[in-house]
């Protein structure tokens, strides 16, 4: 039965990950158009006072650059940034709760349905959270994203928790 | 195929023939309301890959 719980722990410690790494991709993605446009717009105006004869070139890149800062606000992984944030705030608090409800899981203090009714509880939570934010959109599925919350959680759990060897 | 996958979802049949060293609880436990939801595209979250080995059970002497 504890292990029953004890899977469901750690899915959810690694989907926290998971959005944690999904966060950090969207920051950077944003950062890196930012940067590559305020550059390119600056640099086409000095260039333009500079070399004059090139002035539909810089003029263009400025155009581009402008456009691309438009839709950049548009872009999903713009929303992202702040459903991420405000999603792992949430669900943080349930995961330290079921955290702390698998001490009494695994000391047997709780009789088996007492466990069913408490891990099920905590995914309702869970799922009524994660449709609250994800009702218009959807997380792409990132292989780097789940190897470095894969990696995150064995190490989080191994440094928090007694594991057995395997 | 797509058969054989709904019903190892419902927990129909026992998932230790088709995905062995996977996860070693049975489907039956899968049948879970965050499964349902992820189904249905509202989430994309993937399943971890492995379970870290259960922590030693301290029981409380009596």
């Amino acid at each position: 039965m504890g292990h029953f719980y004890w899977t469901r722990l750690t899915q959810k410690k690694f989907e926290l990950y998971y959005f944690s790494e999904h966060f950090k991709r969207c920051v950077k993605i944003n950062r890196i158009i930012n940067i590559l446009c305020a550059i390119a717009s600056s640099s086409s105006i000095a260039a333009w006072a500079t070399w004059q004869q090139l002035s539909f070139y810089w003029g263009a890149i400025i155009v581009i650059s402008q456009l691309i800062i438009a839709i950049n606000e548009i872009l999903p992984y713009q929303s992202r940034i702040k459903i991420l944030s405000d999603l792992s705030a949430e669900l943080t608090p349930i995961y330290y709760d079921m955290e702390k409800s698998w001490y009494r899981v695994a000391n047997g203090s709780l009789p088996e349905d007492k466990i069913y009714d408490i891990c099920y509880a905590y995914l309702k939570q869970w799922n009524a959270i994660e449709e609250k934010y994800f009702r218009d959109d959807c997380l792409p599925i990132s292989e780097k994203c789940k190897s470095e919350a894969e990696k995150q959680k064995n190490n989080y759990f191994k440094s928090n928790f007694d594991l057995e060897e395997e | 195929m797509s058969s054989k996958k709904t019903n190892l979802r419902k927990g129909l049949i026992n998932e230790s023939s088709h995905q062995k060293g996977k996860l070693n609880e049975g489907y039956a436990h899968n049948v879970r309301i965050g499964s349902k939801i992820k189904d249905e595209g509202i989430c994309s979250v993937p399943e971890q890959e492995t379970v870290p080995p259960m922590p030693k059970i301290v029981k409380p002497k009596k």
